[in-house]
């Protein structure tokens, strides 16, 4: 440790001091030799001349002398590292194409990094982010909300949470402030705010004081809402706001901070939800929770599973068969991208792959140019390691200035890349090229460079000296194994590039399946928009039903309008309620495999309206009346699954299933499926049943225009007003354009991904074109004689095409083994097709094939031109 | 005969046991008193006298020769010489035994 101090002490004083000292030292050794040669009776001269063959080679002796002073290694590195901007100086062409291909390669990698980086794996903003869970209750099938007397018992009876708090979402109208407003909230138990970290930047957030029952109702404000929508107002703590017609008192403004959700205050959820004793009833509640340190997910999973089955013991019910399920914070907020980011994450480094292919190609071209510089390197005595050394030092420093590139590429697509992405991405807007992402952009280009420059250095160790300082380049670069390495290269290429074509070309055609798949209604020129009646103004059925009943008859009245009919969830709207449902006389299913159906509710002559055809039965009528017998629509894949072979009209469903109270319907329809969950997902099992025996407050207004449905908004909002001018209209807008809306991750991912492809296909031309030029280079001997022997030039191209055409096919082959394993790795995001689809494959090896073919016209028309008789008296 | 691996530097610690000297002198020194069976290469003695250096067993000065010649002198320092004191019994136990096995039984 010492002696390196010294030496890195000398080291850094300079050697000047150091080198003077040895030479002298040196010269006064040699003349002191040479008087002692004089003594012995020798002439001046002889003294001397012996004096300086006995002192041996005074330079190498100074050097040597000198490296115990300094850091050799370090220095040759560093010569290495100046010889590596040389070369790049002598062959500036060759160099700024693989600069390039790394700039690419590296840039492609470092922009989808930084991506993976801010939405994946950044840690969240909380303290102990990585220990926070959500838990939630689950059966065999599926998970739900917990309820709160469960989640008391949780949080009370547990022995692996630190922390643990409830939250719930809820959706309220705020008036006495210019405008009404739907507001999002968020309910939450006090501890929340200190799960989050969360401070308060102006009053206080509320505690366990302010969290029960009983307590004055108090608010914390969002900062973002606060400042936004309430101007950001420095005295607003102590005001009073009114939610749905109810005060609550500003406490504080919590300070901003990222949350996977957007909200605009939040409320005390213990003060509206304390006094619940039931376990069986459910809210929407969700618990967040942080582990004790060292305690597994699993481990907390059993613990509460612990406490559910105890419960069931001495508080039996419905909830007996009810346990926990619990992710991680950071995954569940991440959600559901991290199959389509790694995706991307995965052909980025199939693009680097091929770039590294490339630029070991042109290496491999290079220093088989090279080859005489090198043995003469060699011939004066540069030991094997010390050339592989160099070579990998060059390539390394070629990388590092296309890595340098590539970040400044990287940096400046990022932008573009946030810009075309989906706006709901969690944690996207974030993306930055930080220090991970430098860090991570410096490992790939060091990576990159080492893979390049592999295959060529390897070649060159084993340079066979007297050949290549005889024959020179052209030889030394036909021998076998060099020819077999550029094949294996060019192989690698074709396949690489098949496995992202074919990637690309199965999102391709299912953004093309999604986009032309019915959703099972048409939405063309229909307007939407959603209602939420306040409680305290519409408290009766009577009131509920006479407002939707008047508005309704208003919007027909209108003209341009073709018909209004109201639901309580918007088609392909997502989920907007599910629950246990049982057909009496079947099995009594067991308590954790209850069916559950999405229930939602709507008005006669919604079915017609919207084209969603009825295929038994009939649709809702007037009969269907509040005092009339219970009725529902079931949609085909809920009629399917129960009455595959006869009509489900007259049957009975009974609500709830056999565990849960809840009333018996009769089926009097069957509806076509509707994709509720998007364009690109699959129908799940509904049950409707009307408006008027319902009676929803929360409802979604949908008219059907005879022209343009963005004409009639600024009416039919004035229709709204005039019945009730407190009444906001949310999601305002025409059905077909939030219908497309949900197509935008898989827009974004296949544009990315085809982007990809196109990358990886003009990378691996290149190669191939660079490869068979160099192929053609070397054998135009061969080819001059073969020419001189009667072949015709068309023989040559056959023969040169061929060559190229073999590359390639089994590039494709190995490729189409390569693409079958990776289809796995998309079968979440194909839609419409198998993964492994045939047609997508053959496509995409045609394709590849005929850009390799294409690559290969100019080099193979060369060969065919190669003038025979010159060629042959040059050797 | 060439030096065994990390013989040279305990065969200079010797040869400037009575008095400093000169690189010269040192080579000098160790192919007299081998009996000129060791050959002083300097790109070896060289490098070694700066390893010495460094690792403070050995001080340079430059001095005045008997023939009044500016030399560059090496001297043991404190630790030099116990170095040496160590040195010299590993390999005298070393040669020892090494010529028990060597040599024939008897």
């Amino acid at each position: 440790m010492r002696q390196w101090w010294t030496r890195f002490r000398a080291w850094m004083k300079g050697r000047p001091g150091i080198a003077e000292d040895l030479a002298e030292e040196m010269r006064s050794n040699l003349e002191i030799e040479t008087e002692s040669n004089i003594e012995r009776g020798m002439s001046s001269e002889q003294a001397r001349a012996a004096a300086r063959r006995h002192f041996g080679n005074s330079t190498l002796v100074a050097e040597r002398a000198r490296d115990a002073w300094g850091f050799p290694s370090l220095e040759s590195f560093l010569n290495d590292i100046r010889y590596g901007f040389r070369a790049m100086r002598r062959a500036p062409a060759f160099s700024v194409v693989v600069i390039l291909t790394f700039a690419l390669g590296v840039g492609v990698n470092t922009a989808i990094f930084s991506v993976v980086h801010a939405v994946l794996l950044k840690p969240l903003p909380y303290p102990d982010a990585e220990r926070l869970v959500r838990f939630r209750e689950a059966n065999a099938k599926t998970s739900f909300s917990v309820s709160w007397g469960n989640f008391k018992y949780w949080r009370e009876g547990n022995h692996t949470f630190e922390e643990m708090a409830a939250y719930q979402f809820t959706d309220r109208t705020l008036t006495g402030r210019g405008e009404p407003e739907v507001t999002r909230g968020l309910m939450v138990t006090a501890p929340y705010f200190a799960l989050l970290g969360m401070r308060p930047v102006l009053g206080r957030l509320f505690d366990q004081a302010d969290d029960r029952p009983g307590t004055p109702a108090t608010i914390v404000l969002n900062h973002r809402f606060w400042a936004s929508q309430l101007g950001g107002d420095p005295h607003i703590v102590g005001v009073i706001l009114t939610l749905n017609g109810a005060p609550y008192e500003v406490t504080g403004v919590a300070a901003p901070l990222w949350e996977p959700w957007r909200v605009d205050y939040y409320l005390p959820l213990g003060r509206a939800g304390g006094n619940t004793v039931n376990r069986g009833q459910h809210g929407s509640i969700s618990a967040l929770g942080r582990l004790k340190r060292g305690v597994a997910l699993a481990a907390a999973r059993s613990d509460l599973d612990a406490i559910m089955r105890h419960l069931a013991e001495v508080d039996p019910g419905p909830e007996n068969e009810h346990r926990s399920s619990g992710v991680f914070f950071a995954e569940y907020s991440t959600g559901d991208m991290r199959g389509t980011l790694l995706v991307l994450m995965g052909s980025a480094v199939l693009i680097l792959l091929i770039a590294c292919a490339n630029v070991a190609s042109l290496l491999l071209a290079r220093n088989t140019a090279r080859a005489g510089e090198l043995a003469v390197r060699k011939a004066i005595g540069a030991g094997r390691l010390r050339l592989v050394r160099q070579l990998l030092t060059e390539n390394v420093v070629i990388a590092a200035v296309g890595g340098a590139a590539g970040v400044a590429f990287a940096y400046w697509g990022l932008r573009l890349l946030i810009g075309a992405a989906p706006t709901d991405i969690p944690r996207l807007a974030g993306t930055t090229v930080d220090l991970p992402v430098l860090l991570f952009a410096g490992g790939i280009t060091l990576a990159a460079g080492l893979l390049a420059g592999l295959a060529p250095v390897m070649v060159a160790g084993k340079i066979d000296l007297t050949t290549a300082l005889k024959e020179g380049a052209r030889m030394a670069g036909g021998s076998k194994p060099r020819q077999a390495l550029r094949n294996l290269l060019v192989i690698a290429e074709v396949a690489l590039t098949f496995v992202l074509a074919f990637g690309s070309g199965l999102l391709l055609r299912s953004l093309i399946a999604a986009q032309r798949s019915s959703p099972g209604f048409d939405p063309q020129r229909v307007l939407a928009f959603s209602l939420q009646l306040p409680s305290k103004a519409y408290g009766s059925p009577e009131a509920i039903s006479g407002f939707y009943t008047r508005l309704l008859t208003d919007l027909r009245r209108l003209p341009g309008v073709v018909d209004a009919n109201s639901v309580s969830c918007p088609p392909g709207a997502g989920d907007c309620g599910d629950w246990f449902y049982s057909i009496p006389g079947r099995p009594v299913p067991a308590q954790n495999e209850v069916p559950i159906a999405l229930f939602d509710s709507a008005d006669a002559g919604y079915f017609r309206m919207m084209r969603i055809p009825i295929r038994q039965g009939r649709e809702f009528n007037e009969s269907d009346g509040a005092a009339g017998p219970k009725v529902a629509i079931v949609n085909e894949t809920l009629a399917r699954a129960w009455w595959p072979n006869e009509s489900a009209v007259g049957h009975q469903i009974k609500v709830g299933g056999p565990y849960q109270e809840g009333g018996l319907l009769e089926v009097v329809g069957v509806a076509g499926d509707v994709r509720q969950f998007g364009l690109d997902s699959q129908p799940s099992a509904d049950i409707c049943r009307p408006s008027s025996q319902m009676n929803d407050s929360n409802r979604t207004i949908l008219i059907r225009a005879a022209g343009d449905p963005a004409r009639l908004m600024t009416a039919v909002r004035s229709r709204v007003l005039a019945l009730d001018r407190n009444l906001p209209l949310q999601q305002f807008g025409a059905l077909e354009e939030s219908l497309g809306a949900g197509l935008a991750r898989r827009r974004f991912s296949t544009l990315l991904l085809t982007l990809f492809a196109g990358l990886a296909v003009m990378l691996a031309a290149i190669g191939i074109y660079g490869l068979l030029s160099y192929w053609v280079t070397s054998r135009e001997s061969e080819i001059a004689l073969r020419l001189a022997l009667g072949a015709s030039p068309s023989t040559i191209l056959r023969w040169t095409s061929f060559h190229a055409l073999r590359l390639a096919l089994v590039g494709v082959a190995f490729g189409v083994a390569g693409g079958w394993a990776a289809a796995r790795t998309l079968e979440d995001l194909v839609f419409g097709i198998p993964p492994r689809n045939p047609a997508t494959m053959i496509a995409a090896a045609l394709a590849v094939m005929a850009i390799a073919l294409a690559a290969t016209v100019v080099p193979a028309w060369r060969a065919a031109r190669v003038d025979a008789a010159r060629r042959l008296h040059y050797t | 005969m060439e030096f065994l691996q990390g013989t040279l530097e305990v065969l200079i610690l010797r040869s400037l046991q009575a008095e400093p000297n000169h690189a010269y002198g040192i080579g000098q020194f160790l192919e007299q008193q081998s009996g000129n069976e060791f050959v002083v290469d300097n790109g070896s003695l060289y490098p070694a006298l700066q390893r010495l250096l460094q690792r403070r067993w050995l001080t340079a000065q430059w001095k005045m020769s008997p023939n009044a010649r500016r030399a560059r002198y090496y001297r043991l320092t404190p630790l030099g010489r116990k170095q040496l004191v160590e040195e010299s019994s590993k390999w005298q136990r070393f040669v020892v035994a090494m010529s028990r096995v060597l040599s024939p039984e008897g």
